[in-house]
C-alpha cells in the first residue's frame, strides 16, 4: 500500500513540475509573437517614409549604436544596424586607416564639387580611365558604391553614407559570410601582434575594390636539392606499369 | 724546382722575421710595446680557451641556476661576437602564463608564394648554405591528400597553378611529440606554452628525432651554418634563433623570441594572403578558437596520435 501511495504522489509531483516548466515557455512564445508584429510594422514604416533619405553615419561607438536601437527613432538606421550585428559581438578591433594616407585622389570633392553628376552608364575616358571595373560581372556602376551627392563617402544599398575607412560595411552587404570571418579573425590580416591591441587591414588593402580577385604572382625560388641527391620529378618512376617496363626493356630504353 | 722556390721563400720570411726581432731588441721602447702586444694576445687566447673549456662543461639549460644562465649567455654572446663581429642579445623569456600556442592555416587562401619560407630563414638565422628551411610548401593535386605525390620543388612562372593546391608543412608542435621521446639525452622538450624546443648545446646530433618525426620538421646542420654578418638577426632567444653550430638539430619553434613578447611569428607576418593565424588556444576570445569552433579543420596524420597543434582549414 505504502509503495502505491508513494508512486502516485511522485507521479503527481512530476506532473506539477512539468506544468511549472511549460508555463513560462508558453508565455515566452506569445511575447515573441508580439515582437514579430512590431518588427513588421517597423519595416512597413521604413518602406514608406525614408527610402530616399540619406544619412551620414560617422564613426560610431558601440554605446551610441545601442542608444539608437532603444530610441526607435529612424527606422532605416535600425535596418542598417542589423547589418552590423556581428560587429558588436566580435572582439574589439581598430583598422589601419587608408583614406588620407593611401587614396591618391582623396578628398574626391575637390574635383567633383564643380562637376555635374552624369548618371549615364558609360566608359570613362577623361578621368579614372585606368580603373578596370571587373567587380560584379558588369552589374555594377560607379554610383552603385559611391555617393552621387557627396563623393567623399561610399554608399550602402539603402543609400546610407559609409566612410571610406569603414568600407568593410559596404563589402559586407553582399560578402556577409566573409565579413563575419573578418570580424572574428578567420579572414583578413591582423597587423603585427597576436595578443593585445587588435589592428586589422581593411578589405581594400589586399583587394582592389574595382577588380577584387587576387592576381597570380611569381613564387619565391624553390629549395635546393640536398647535396649528393638528384631531383627526380614525381610520377617518373612510380607510375610506370610493369608491362611498360617490359616494353622499355624490349626497346633497350632505361628505366629505374 | 718548386721545392727550391719554397725553400727560398721560407728563408726570406725567416730572415725578415729575424731582422724584425733584431730591431725590436735594439730599441727599448719598441721592445716594451712588443711585450704588451704579446700580453694582449695571450689574454685574448686565454679567454677563448677558458670559454671553450666552459662550454665543454656547460649544463643542460633546464638544470642551470639563473646565475649560470647569465654566465652562459655572456659567453655565447662573446662567441657570436668572435664569429660574426656583431653584438647579439640572447633572451631567456619563460613561457607566458595561461598560454598554449596553436596555429591554423587556411589552405583555400594559401597560393604557394613561399614568402613565409624566406621570412623564416631570415628571422631564425638558418645557415644560408646548409639548405635548411623550416617550412616546406607542398604543391598537391586538387582533390588528393597523397603527400607522397606532392611536389615542393615547384617553380612555375606564376602561382597558383590550375588544378593544384598548396599545403605548407612545418613543425606541428605536437602535444604528444615523438621526437622528444626519441631523444636519448633529453636535449629537446615541450615547454609549458606547448612549443617543442631544443637546447642546441646539449644536442649530440644523433638524429634519432629526425627519424621519429612524421612531418619532416627536424633538420640537421650537416655543415657549419654560415650567415652573412649583415643578415644576422641580432634579436635572439636561447631556445630560439641564436646562432647554431655544425652537427646539431634545429626546428621551427614558433619564433619564441617574437611570440613570447606578443608579436606574430615571422611566417604569419610575411604571409601576403592572411592564410596563417596564430594564437592562444586557452583564450576563448582568440581568433584561433573561432576557427576551431566554426570552420572545417583537419590535422596532418591524425591517426598517429601525435596530437599536433597545427590545424588546416578551408573557407
Amino acid at each position: 500500500m505504502f509503495k502505491i501511495r508513494l508512486i502516485t504522489s511522485s507521479g503527481l509531483l512530476v506532473f506539477a513540475l512539468i506544468l511549472f516548466y511549460l508555463n513560462p515557455f508558453f508565455s515566452g512564445q506569445t511575447a515573441s509573437a508580439t515582437k514579430v508584429s512590431d518588427a513588421a510594422a517597423n519595416t512597413a514604416e521604413d518602406n514608406t517614409e525614408s527610402a530616399d533619405e540619406t544619412k551620414i553615419v560617422e564613426e560610431e561607438t558601440e554605446s551610441e549604436s545601442d542608444d539608437s536601437d532603444e530610441e526607435d527613432g529612424d527606422s532605416s538606421d535600425v535596418v542598417f544596424e542589423k547589418l552590423l550585428s556581428y560587429e558588436k559581438y566580435a572582439p574589439k578591433f581598430s583598422i589601419k586607416p587608408r583614406k588620407e594616407a593611401e587614396l591618391e585622389n582623396f578628398p574626391c570633392m575637390d574635383c567633383h564639387e564643380d562637376e555635374e553628376t552624369n548618371y549615364n552608364i558609360r566608359l570613362l575616358e577623361e578621368d579614372h580611365e585606368d580603373y578596370k571595373l571587373e567587380h560584379g560581372a558588369e552589374r555594377f556602376w560607379c554610383l552603385t558604391c559611391h555617393q552621387a551627392d557627396n563623393r567623399d563617402y561610399l554608399r550602402s544599398l539603402k543609400n546610407n553614407a559609409i566612410d571610406f575607412d569603414q568600407s568593410y560595411r559596404l563589402c559586407g552587404q553582399c560578402h556577409f559570410q566573409r565579413q563575419k570571418d573578418w570580424f572574428f579573425g578567420a579572414h583578413g590580416k591582423r597587423i603585427g601582434n597576436w595578443s593585445g591591441e587588435r589592428k586589422l587591414y581593411l578589405c581594400t588593402e589586399c583587394h582592389d575594390p574595382h577588380s577584387p580577385s587576387i592576381k597570380p604572382l611569381k613564387p619565391n625560388p624553390p629549395p635546393k636539392v640536398r647535396k649528393g641527391l638528384v631531383f627526380v620529378p614525381n610520377g617518373t618512376h612510380i607510375k610506370k606499369k610493369v608491362w611498360q617496363k617490359y616494353l622499355m626493356d624490349q626497346t633497350g630504353e632505361k628505366h629505374d | 724546382m718548386t721545392e727550391n722556390l719554397k725553400n727560398n721563400s721560407n728563408q726570406v720570411s725567416r730572415r725578415s722575421l729575424l731582422k724584425k726581432i733584431g730591431v725590436l731588441g735594439t730599441t727599448g721602447a719598441a721592445a716594451a710595446t712588443g711585450v704588451t702586444l704579446a700580453a694582449q694576445v695571450v689574454e685574448k687566447s686565454g679567454q677563448e680557451f677558458s670559454d671553450s673549456l666552459d662550454s665543454f662543461f656547460q649544463k643542460h639549460y633546464r638544470r642551470m641556476s639563473p646565475e649560470e644562465v647569465q654566465v652562459t649567455i655572456a659567453r655565447l654572446q662573446r662567441k657570436a661576437k668572435r664569429k660574426y663581429n656583431k653584438d647579439i642579445s640572447i633572451d631567456t623569456a619563460p613561457p607566458l602564463p595561461v598560454t598554449l600556442f596553436g596555429y591554423a592555416l587556411n589552405i583555400s587562401k594559401c597560393k604557394g608564394y613561399r614568402k613565409c619560407v624566406d621570412a623564416c630563414v631570415e628571422e631564425n638565422n638558418q645557415g644560408r648554405d646548409t639548405q635548411i628551411q623550416f617550412i616546406r610548401v607542398l604543391e598537391m593535386e586538387r582533390g588528393s591528400m597523397n603527400l607522397e605525390e606532392s611536389n615542393h620543388y615547384y617553380d612555375p612562372e606564376t602561382v597558383p597553378q590550375k588544378g593544384k593546391f598548396y599545403l605548407p608543412v612545418q613543425c606541428m608542435q605536437c602535444e604528444n611529440p615523438p621526437c622528444v621521446r626519441a631523444c636519448p639525452v633529453k636535449a629537446t622538450w615541450k615547454e609549458d606554452d606547448g612549443v617543442v624546443v631544443i637546447d642546441y648545446d646539449w644536442c649530440i646530433g644523433c638524429r634519432y628525432c629526425m627519424t621519429a618525426c612524421p612531418y619532416w620538421a627536424r633538420h640537421f646542420n650537416w655543415n657549419e651554418p654560415h650567415v652573412p654578418p649583415e643578415e644576422l638577426n641580432p634579436v635572439t632567444h636561447y631556445l630560439g634563433n641564436r646562432p647554431r653550430s655544425k652537427g646539431v638539430m634545429e626546428k621551427c619553434m614558433f619564433c619564441v623570441q617574437r611570440t613570447r613578447k606578443g608579436k606574430q611569428p615571422a611566417c604569419m607576418e610575411a604571409c601576403p594572403t592572411g592564410a596563417r593565424i596564430f594564437g592562444n588556444l586557452l583564450d576563448p576570445e582568440s581568433e584561433i578558437r573561432y576557427i576551431l569552433e566554426n570552420k572545417t579543420v583537419f590535422r596532418l596524420k591524425e591517426d598517429l596520435g601525435t596530437e599536433p597543434k597545427f590545424w588546416y582549414f578551408t573557407d
